[in-house]
């Protein structure tokens, strides 16, 4: 069904991707389609956005940690934005190695890396009593990376390759029951650790690649009934403490100095920005502290205090450019599983931004998802690098 | 056309982000801004010195001193523990005393809190001494009330103690906040609007933890008004000496305008220990059953026995019942019915005028005239000699005391008014209560010719004169008045007047005596009157409260103070 709705948007009349060359090249279909002038060469417009984020990231690190109106609170934070560049170098990197690996490679061992993820995700529960409190990091070669963001690229390599290669049989019951078990272990495992945002994260991501790769709807809207059906009851074998948990998770704004506060001084951050902002380095709320994790889960709020709503447009308009044109290059490609992996990629950059940005607005619960390229962290730029190097890949064989 | 959908989907989505952050930045940008310098902005009130209060020769009666204090900056502790122990260590404090303290009064990270108040010098040096290793530790040198006369004058003064939440309410636009000391009875009190200036401010950033990060702008504290009193501190300090034994109240007032040189109430206390606020000190003087708290001089709780006979003797005269030649006979005592009312002397004082009825202080003179007169003549002249009424001192700690009649007896014994109640009023005794002020008055408007004045305390406010003096003819015909001070004079010179002992060669003092019969405990002694005889400067009250006989122990410390005083009441204008 997916392929044959993508393939009737492709062929007979195909959209283009951009203006100039690139209308040339998709209206000559016999010649090796290209994205850019010529082919094989790797997608510049993908590549300028993501570098564009990171560098206002970039920005942003540099403003949450500057020890120069608040020098008490210098000291650990301090060195953020140099480890940050080594993290983009990195990621870098990692984009050219997926780029030039190509998508297919990633499909072909779909397998071992969702297995291998598990296996994290297993050694963070184990070690978790060891380490105190919830655990969300392990530390390899002085490095540390949280085995949930590398999940997410897990599941959607491991659902696009059991879809593609069962897509006979794809209105199976059987198929999208054993799809869905592969949601649920991680799910699981990362509820555990637990971190909430990163669990439930994975939820639409689930639901729009089994719709696009063209699983029966009514299963789907099945599986919705029973999650609604049967929360009421996953909601009396809950323990009291996590109970109270969720509601703290849900309505932070029920506790105003506790669990609340964060939404509350993220708030006042982003409103108190106005139109143009109060300028880099000049935002009370970040620099004196009242806005928490500043750099990491609430860096938009910054960002908004900074520059104002403007800036805030343009960084919105930057991911919207970014999912567009990822988006097109789905439409384009001839290949389904890569369609379908696009596909992914785009929901999983959408879906991050949309909740990261309406929790620091109050409008999302506060559950900790990063803002991709921005935030402050190695895991979430790698993860979203490598993701985006398979899109480009995705692009040079068009 | 279903990634088209997504796509939409997605923009959809970031509209609606876009939409929201619109709402918040610049629909209600305004109001978050103000969220966030409220955020930031803290004022840190800087307190200002509080005016002195100097006497009528300019000596200081409370003024502020430096206190070497010594406060912890809590952002700036490294290890309280450590230096919380180092300092209980050198300041004899033990630990726990010294934990509750810090614990207690930090306010915020940037506010130092005080641990200790008036540090002697050689602890200084020693912390100096110690302070490279004590990062935190700050010896401030503030200002502290200091009231230099002590137990002087202390209830007229009044002191200063911690505001409480009455007061801070009405007090904090004015920059006043916990802890701050506020008046709490006499001047310190009722002048405290011009005492104490106008705070100043610091407006300083804070972080997220309250610690301060800069200094934004500063407001200097503008120091309260220096008020130069009426009062003599020579004279209150002698006064204070000779009453500090006894319960009671020593007044002197010039009857011409109205200003008061003395004013003590007795028992005192000592004012700094309010300032010091060790409540160690302070619980005796709370506790003490001899209330040394209570302005005896304004409070309106006593009985004036014979000083009251003058107000009868002005009655008498002015409603014409008598006069200066009519006489009444005194056998020692007078039947009222089946009652006895009796004449302090058994055998009675014989035929008498008024003027020697007066020197004698003869009750049955006054129970004839008295019931001549009736209680309302004589509630009358009463009212009109400022009995039961404010002063109008200025001090809140007044009270006015009470002249019966029927309707007041009534309404709050339920019972009529006796024939015995007038004979009991004529010689100020039953219900009748007046305070030593109130007295100071009617003295002091017999000696001046029948003037009626409001005393006052405060002669300028930072060099400005602000008392307009005020006096009021009490329509007293002065021919009337001179008999009363006739018999007045006698009271003192004669050798039979009852006030004898008070007498001074060349000070021609002219009083009248009183020996209060009280319901339990030793009678009340008064003396009451003014000197010169002609063209009176002074007018004064000597009361004790149950401290013996008028004629004797009052009349005592009157001669023993005026004797003293004698070549400064000569030099007096």
């Amino acid at each position: 069904m997916i392929s044959k709705k993508l393939d009737t948007s492709t062929t007979p009349k195909p959209r283009p991707l951009g203006r100039g060359t690139m209308r040339r090249s998709v209206s000559t279909l016999s010649i090796p389609q290209s994205l850019g002038r010529g082919s094989r060469r790797v997608d510049y417009k993908i590549l300028f956005l993501c570098t564009a984020l990171s560098c206002i990231g970039l920005i942003c690190i540099s403003s949450s940690t500057n020890p120069g109106l608040n020098s008490l609170l210098a000291g650990p934070k301090n060195n953020l934005v140099v480890k940050q560049v080594f993290w983009m170098v990195l990621a870098l990197t990692m984009f050219s190695v997926s780029f030039i690996a190509g998508y297919q490679k990633f499909l072909d061992f779909a397998i071992l890396f969702y297995i291998l993820n598990f296996i994290f995700l297993s050694a963070l529960l184990i070690l978790a009593p060891v380490i105190s409190g919830a655990q969300r990091w392990l530390t390899i070669w002085g490095l540390n990376f949280q085995p949930a963001e590398f999940a997410k690229l897990g599941l959607i390599l491991v659902l696009v390759q059991y879809f593609i290669t069962r897509q006979e049989r794809i209105k199976e019951f059987k198929i999208f029951l054993a799809a869905f078990v592969l949601l649920a272990i991680y799910t699981f495992l990362i509820f555990q650790q637990p971190d909430l945002g990163s669990a439930l994260i994975l939820v639409p991501l689930f639901l729009v690649i089994s719709v696009c790769a063209g699983i029966k709807k009514r299963y789907i809207i099945a599986l919705l009934g029973l999650v609604i059906i049967f929360s009421p009851i996953f909601w009396m074998i809950l323990k009291d403490y996590q109970r109270q948990r969720l509601l703290v998770f849900l309505n932070p704004n029920a506790d105003p100095l506790g669990a609340g506060y964060t939404v509350i001084q993220s708030k006042i951050a982003i409103g108190s920005g106005g139109l143009f902002g109060k300028g880099w380095l000049k935002g009370s709320q970040s620099q004196f502290n009242f806005l928490p994790e500043s750099h990491t889960d609430f860096i938009f709020a910054l960002f908004c205090e900074e520059w104002g709503w403007l800036g805030a447009v343009v960084v919105i308009l930057l991911y919207y450019f970014l999912i567009k044109r990822i988006l097109r290059i789905a439409v384009l490609s001839h290949n389904r599983a890569a369609k379908l992996l696009a596909i992914a990629v785009a929901t999983n950059l959408f879906s991050h931004v949309f909740t990261n940005i309406g929790m620091t607005l109050g409008i999302l619960p506060v559950v900790g998802i990063p803002l991709p390229f921005i935030s402050y962290g190695g895991s979430n730029l790698m993860v979203n690098m490598i993701s985006l190097g398979m899109v480009a890949s995705i692009a040079k064989d068009i | 056309m279903r990634i088209y959908f997504l796509e939409k989907f997605f923009l959809a989505g970031l509209l609606f982000l876009g939409l929201i952050l619109w709402y918040y930045q610049i629909i209600k940008g305004p109001y978050f801004q103000r969220l966030s310098d409220n955020n930031r902005i803290r004022i840190v009130p800087i307190m200002p010195d509080r005016g002195d209060l100097l006497d009528r020769e300019g000596r200081k009666i409370a003024s502020e001193i430096p206190s070497f204090d010594l406060a912890l900056i809590p952002q700036e502790l490294k290890d309280t523990e450590l230096v919380l122990e180092e300092l209980s260590r050198m300041l004899d404090i033990s630990l726990d005393e010294t934990k509750r303290i810090y614990r207690k009064n930090i306010l915020s990270p940037f506010a130092p809190v005080t641990i200790a108040r008036n540090i002697p010098l050689e602890k200084i040096a020693l912390i100096e001494e110690q302070k490279p290793d004590l990062a935190g530790v700050d010896l401030e040198i503030n200002s502290r009330r200091f009231y230099p006369f002590g137990a002087t004058a202390a209830n007229l003064i009044g002191y200063l103690s911690e505001i409480n939440t009455a007061e801070l309410e009405r007090l904090k636009p004015y920059g006043y906040r916990i802890k701050s000391l506020v008046g709490k009875s006499g001047l310190e009190k009722s002048l405290d609007v011009y005492l104490r200036g106008e705070p100043g401010g610091r407006q300083v950033e804070v972080d997220n933890r309250g610690n301060m990060v800069g200094v934004l702008g500063e407001k200097k504290a503008i120091a309260g008004k220096e008020i130069e009193l009426t009062i003599n501190m020579e004279w209150q300090n002698k006064a204070h000496q000779l009453i500090t034994a006894h319960k009671g109240a020593i007044l002197i007032m010039d009857p011409r305008d109205g200003q008061i040189l003395v004013l003590e109430s007795s028992p005192s206390f000592d004012p700094n220990l309010f300032v010091l606020g060790d409540i160690k000190k302070l619980r005796p003087i709370l506790n003490s059953p001899k209330s040394p708290l209570l302005n005896r001089a304004l409070k309106a709780n006593f009985s004036p026995g014979s000083i009251f006979k003058l107000v009868v003797a002005i009655a008498g005269l002015e409603t014409k019942k008598i006069n200066p030649h009519s006489q009444f006979r005194c056998d020692g005592k007078l039947y009222l019915g089946k009652e006895e009312f009796k004449c302090w002397e058994e055998k009675g004082h014989g035929n008498q005028t008024l003027v020697d009825a007066i020197k004698h202080s003869c009750n049955i003179f006054f129970y004839k005239l008295g019931s001549e007169l009736g209680y309302e003549n004589i509630r009358n002249f009463a009212k009109i000699l400022g009995l039961s009424e404010n002063s109008g001192i200025g001090l809140q700690e007044e009270s006015k005391g009470l002249i019966p009649n029927a309707s007041w007896k009534y309404s709050v014994h339920r019972e009529k008014w006796f024939e015995g109640d007038t004979l009991n009023l004529a010689i100020g005794q039953g219900f009748v209560l007046v305070s030593p002020i109130q007295i100071l008055r009617l003295v002091a408007a017999i000696g001046n010719g029948g003037f009626l004045v409001k005393p006052y305390l405060v002669k300028n406010i930072a060099g400005t004169p602000v008392q307009e003096i005020k006096r009021e003819f009490t329509g007293i015909k002065e021919e009337n008045l001179n008999i009363v001070k006739e018999g007045m004079l006698r009271v003192v010179n004669n050798p039979d007047g009852t006030g004898n002992r008070a007498r001074i060669e060349g000070l021609d003092i002219a009083a009248k005596t009183a020996t209060v019969q009280t319901s339990k405990g030793t009678t009340h002694a008064w003396i009451a009157g003014f000197l010169p005889y002609q063209n009176p400067k002074l007018a004064f009250v000597v009361f004790l409260e149950h401290g013996g006989r008028g004629g004797v122990e009052a009349a005592d410390i009157c001669h023993a103070l005026f004797s003293e005083l004698k070549q400064d009441i000569l030099n007096y204008k």
